[in-house]
């Protein structure tokens, strides 16, 4: 067996896998790299608490089923049994009155929950909606698996449709401004503006809210992976296995060798040489690729200050996995039965001011005791998940990694640990009485400080390898020279989160690079660009 | 995804016995699919992260195949297996000593010598491999066969480079008698009888103190301590045999539980995936073998069933005895480092060991076969919870897995991970007081452990645990349902189910009476469990003769197997 390879990739998150998938069936030699012990990185099972619960530790809303290129490309469901369950109401935010407000994939369902909270607000979504799907599949779900334009031509083109000049118009405001002009009611904001900001945007900061639509779309096509979100990078770890593609895992790299500038293979801690003929990988974070691994000697001065600057998610996530005895039931479900059905809960914020407060206070780096977090039950909608008659689940908080007392150290100590479960779990019985403490058989808490333990590129738990800020969005994501997955370094790809579209198991850094690669050395692609994309350009938008 | 898929070899059970069969089968230029009814590959050599960023080894973390033909005949070093090879007999460090309740009792010449004849270390030149191989990586005599003093592999093998060991009494022999005529020290014999028992195979049943002791010379020579733990742990090492399986081809499909093995005309033809599987519940055909490398309960009862099998087989089937001891593991995470307490600190900085210096292998007490015998009873006698008081409970630890610098994802920068702590414990099934009682007593047992452990060392107060993680019999079963009651070895090592008789004689050379089925389990085949590649290996010499697998160059045979008249010999010329 050979030490040389066309494609050495580095990480094998779903990025790093989507590279590998693509470009091992195109016939080149493929090498992933994986420090840790199993590919798949943030599309992770695991039997965290007890035997038979498998708990997703990492992603687990899949928000782009419907749109991401791999899907169809690998007919991963067809030929690889990877299923996805659309549970249905999507979100549901039960409050403590018994009310319980649900967002559907069914707009009119949606508008009818809605609706018995202010009318005016079950128009305005229903408008909203069809508004929000016509961007999505127009503009930004083509824009996700296209390289990125620059900003002035990507303005420039929306100046020219109708639909174009509503993003744009959307993008300028922030996310507060967008959703209290849409709603009126104090509930409805406070569920919108937490999904539109779900995964990282600042409610008050404008120039990123063209991901608001996003969000807003997706809040209603989440799906959950049938048998754990392990089975999607298991069958992309097939698909490259099928196609002469290897994994090395437990393999720590010691340096990207770079030769009269052209990165040519990879070093490993313990000396051996592997050699990359066509093109060396990163999917992991900016600063261990650059710094770690490539060597300031080998860039710019301008190019590394540069990459110092990145800036590292505000916050991250303290999430607090549970096993069940038995399945949740909410306080709500005696007037509206289906709550206890719902993928997603939004659970504490009792209003508006309650949400505002958490975002306050985690700027400050406090930990409050009564914050609200999301929900997510999976056994109930998938019974792979746990044992028969039982219940995983899973509450997700958002946390700063900093805490103001006791830094990042603190999520660490064993106490903080066992308070901060008993609060949450306090919370949760408010609203969902039958899961007393006996019926909680088991937790695992992972906090910010873990995610940076487990995960070594999600630097400051920044679990998109970086926040989502207008200077690191778009064709600025990582920066100007590397966007479209070709760097300084010739040779030397980028393919993971840090490069746009960005992180959230989009699958878009790691197909766009691929495609980068194959142009670059003229690999014949065997894979068609997506009907919808193809669409957007002939229409002009993208 | 509903069509019916065709292989030569369907095998069911990605655990080692079922990847490292699929790797020689691939290797033969078979198509192989594998069946797993979990997420993930490897069985019981599975690694977890009770902490994020610190991995432990919750089931097999020892590496005792060190001698496998597998290594190089899978080439598993081209499929990133590392591990440090350096060979260091811990009986010449001058240290060495045994850990009793008034500290540590050195280990005597005698017993260095003794215990290095046993293992073929002092033949000229040492016969160790050649022993190691005999006595596990061979497969049982055909039933024509009467097993003798001179056919006995390992037998053959004394008589000619040690034949001082050989007696006519040592196939009969106990563990403590082999000690006794060729050690010296009682903590010594005691601790290796206590390792053979925790390995599978007790020191003090008859008829099997060589493989008992043989159990313990795998983990003890030539590799010991840090160097028997392969890079990324035992899970590690099962990577690079998944990959030589999967660069030769083999299929591998992960959740996808088989309900039924497909039997047409006496013949094995398949399997039939349960509706929930991954790949839904269809039929995968095989053309030459289904390979049944999970429990021989599952195998037979389960998933052939009883219209297949004649009544009396399943009988004795039922009969297996698939219970030894359980082991109940535990981790501690503490704040500040454990460590010694007086009495065992004469040994100095040696005993502290790994990147966060915790306290490293070791036995414990070790002052006299009595003890050893009070443990046997609590654990096989009495069959209930620990009557000895803490501080003559028996445990062992292994060597150090967190923080080694080769172990990368041991990121975790605060706090001290200690090594994993076992002892030996009543099988859930057989537990005078319910299947659950570990279960039910799991705090109290916690405590017990702590309590044990804390006869050695300090720093297991609850101001300094933040943690303490641990596993009854029944966790492992159920996260792995070939660990039957959470036995490591899958079943008792004793002469009636070992070698010829194992699991019975008429199953002992891996064939079933379904023609096309085979079995790979340590539950069901010698030489049984602890990951040595060596039911693989053996079964290779079962297919051979059946005309299924025709390896090429690579493959070598046993010298002292014995082909089944008739059939195709697996020895090449």
């Amino acid at each position: 067996m050979t030490q040389s390879y066309d494609v050495i990739i580095i990480g094998s998150g779903p990025n790093g896998l989507a590279a590998g998938a693509y470009l091992s069936r195109a016939g080149q030699r493929v090498l992933l790299l994986e420090k840790r012990f199993e590919a798949g990185g943030g599309l992770a099972t695991e039997q965290v608490t007890l035997p038979e619960y498998y708990h997703n530790t990492h992603a687990i809303y899949k928000m782009m089923v419907d749109y991401a290129p791999v899907y169809r490309d690998f007919e991963l469901e067809s030929r690889y049994g990877v299923k996805h369950i659309q549970p249905e109401p999507q979100v549901a935010m039960p409050l403590k009155d018994g009310r319980c407000l649900c967002i559907h994939s069914d707009i009119e369902k949606s508008c009818q929950s809605i609706a018995r909270f202010s009318k005016r607000d079950a128009e305005s979504y229903r408008e909203m909606r069809h508004d929000f799907a016509r961007m999505m599949r127009h503009i930004l779900a083509p824009q996700t698996y296209v390289p990125m334009e620059g900003a002035l031509e990507m303005a420039a083109r929306a100046e020219e449709t109708e639909l174009g000049r509503a993003l744009s118009e959307y993008a300028e405001k922030t996310p507060q401004e967008i959703v209290f002009d849409l709603f009126e009611d104090d509930h409805v904001r406070t569920l919108m503006l937490y999904m539109a900001c779900h995964w990282g945007l600042e409610h008050d900061q404008s120039g990123v809210s063209y991901m608001v639509p996003i969000y807003l779309d997706r809040m209603a096509n989440y799906r959950l992976t049938a048998g754990g979100s392990h089975r999607v990078s298991n069958a992309l770890l097939k698909c490259i296995f099928e196609h002469g593609g290897q994994i090395r895992t437990g393999a720590e790299i010691r340096r990207i060798v770079v030769e009269r500038g052209r990165a040519c293979g990879v070093e490993m801690q313990d000396g051996t040489h592997l050699s990359a003929e066509k093109a060396v990988v990163s999917t992991i974070d900016l600063h261990q690729t650059f710094l770690a691994y490539v060597g300031e000697e080998n860039l710019e001065r301008d190019f590394v200050e540069g990459l110092r600057t990145w800036e590292w998610e505000e916050w991250s996530l303290c999430n607090l996995h549970l096993a069940l005895a038995e399945p949740p039931h909410f306080a709500a479900a005696e007037s509206e039965p289906e709550v206890d059905r719902a993928f997603i809960y939004l659970m504490g914020y009792e209003s508006l001011g309650d949400l505002l407060d958490h975002w306050g206070a985690m700027r400050e780096g406090r930990l409050a005791a009564d914050v609200g977090f999301n929900a997510c039950f999976p056994s109930v909608h998938d019974s792979f998940q746990a044992p028969v008659g039982r219940a995983t689940g899973l509450l997700s908080q958002m946390a700063p990694f900093d805490l103001a007392d006791g830094g990042s150290e603190r999520w660490l100590a064993h106490e903080t640990r066992e308070e901060i479960s008993e609060q949450r779990l306090a919370l949760l019985r408010q609203y969902v009485p039958n899961l007393s403490a006996d019926n909680v058989l088991w937790t695992y808490l992972t906090t910010p400080a873990d995610i940076q333990n487990k995960f070594a590129n999600m630097v400051r738990g920044s679990y998109k390898q970086g926040a989502y800020q207008p200077l690191q969005m778009g064709y600025l994501r990582p920066n100007d020279e590397c966007s479209h997955y070709r760097t300084p370094i010739q040779g030397l790809y980028l393919g993971g989160a840090s490069v746009a579209p960005g992180g959230m198991v989009l699958f878009g850094p790691g197909y766009n690079c691929s495609n980068a690669i194959a142009e670059d050395f003229g690999i014949e692609k065997w894979w068609q660009e997506l009907d919808y994309v193809t669409a957007a350009r002939e229409e002009g938008y993208i | 995804m509903g069509k019916d898929e065709r292989f030569d070899i369907v095998i069911v059970g990605a655990g080692p016995n079922g990847m490292t069969t699929a790797a020689y089968l691939a290797k033969c230029g078979l198509s192989v699919c594998v069946l797993e009814e979990r997420t993930e590959c490897g069985g019981a050599c599975e690694t977890q992260e009770p902490i994020p960023g610190v991995r432990i080894y919750p089931h097999a973390m020892l590496m005792y195949a060190s001698a496998a033909p597998g290594f190089e005949q899978l080439e598993l070093h081209k499929y990133g297996f590392r591990m440090e090879w350096e060979p260091t007999n811990p009986m010449e460090a001058a240290n060495a000593g045994l850990a009793c309740t008034d500290g540590w009792r050195a280990i005597s010449d005698a017993d260095k010598l003794g215990w290095a004849k046993i293992g073929g270390m002092l033949g000229q030149p040492p016969f160790t491999r050649e022993l190691l191989r005999a006595t596990f990586w061979c497969p049982p005599h055909p039933s024509d066969v009467e097993v003798t003093d001179e056919n006995t592999p390992y037998m053959q093998v004394y008589k000619k480079h040690q034949p001082d060991i050989w007696t006519p009494e040592l196939r009969e022999m106990t563990m403590f008698d082999l000690m006794d005529e060729h050690l010296e020290t009682e903590p010594f014999k005691t601790g290796m009888a206590f390792a053979a028992w925790a390995s599978g195979a007790a020191g003090h049943w008859e008829g099997v103190a060589i493989p008992a002791a043989l159990c313990v010379q795998l983990l003890t020579l030539p590799n010991t301590g840090k160097n028997s733990i392969p890079r990324g742990g035992l899970h590690g090492y099962f990577h690079a045999i998944h990959r030589a399986a999967v660069h030769r081809g083999a299929v591998i499909r992960t959740s996808c539980p088989v309900d039924e093995i497909l039997i047409e005309d006496g013949r094995a033809v398949g399997v039939r995936l349960r509706e929930t599987a991954a790949a839904g519940g269809k039929t995968i055909r095989a053309n030459k073998a289904v390979i049944a490398a999970c429990d021989v309960h599952q195998a037979f009862l389960k998933m052939v069933g009883p219209k297949h099998l004649d009544p009396a087989l399943i009988r004795t089937i039922k009969d297996i005895s698939l219970k030894n001891q359980t082991l109940y593991v535990s981790v501690f995470h503490t704040k500040k480092q454990l460590t010694y307490k007086e009495r065992f600190r004469e040994l100095g900085e040696a005993r502290y060991v790994g990147e966060n210096r915790q306290p490293g292998l070791g036995i414990y007490p070790c002052d006299s076969r009595e003890i050893y015998y009070e443990n046997v009873r609590d654990v096989d006698g009495r069959k209930g919870q620990p009557t000895v008081p803490p501080e003559r409970a028996l445990w062992f630890q292994t060597p150090p897995q967190s923080f080694d610098p080769t172990d990368c994802q041991a990121s975790y920068p605060r706090g001290y991970i200690s090594n994993a702590f076992e002892m030996a414990v009543t099988s859930p099934d057989y537990h005078t007081e319910g299947e659950d009682a570990l279960d039910r007593h799991k705090d109290e047992m916690d405590r017990f452990m702590r309590e044990s452990y804390s006869q050695m060392v300090d720093g297991l107060d609850d101001d300094n645990l933040i943690h303490h993680w641990s596993a009854t019999g029944r966790d492992i079963e159920f996260r792995n349902t070939g660990l039957i009651g959470g036995t490591w070895c899958g079943s008792r090592h004793d002469e009636d189910q070992l070698w010829t008789n194992r699991p019975l004689p008429e199953l002992a050379r891996y064939r079933t009476p379904i023609e096309g089925l085979y079995h790979a389990h340590q539950t069901s085949g010698h030489p049984g469990g602890l990951c040595l590649m060596a039911i693989p290996y053996n079964l290779m010499h079962i297919l051979i003769e059946d005309g299924i697998a025709e390896p090429g160059k690579w493959w070598y045979a046993s010298p002292y197997y014995i082909p089944q008249e008739g059939k195709i010999s697996a020895r090449r010329p």
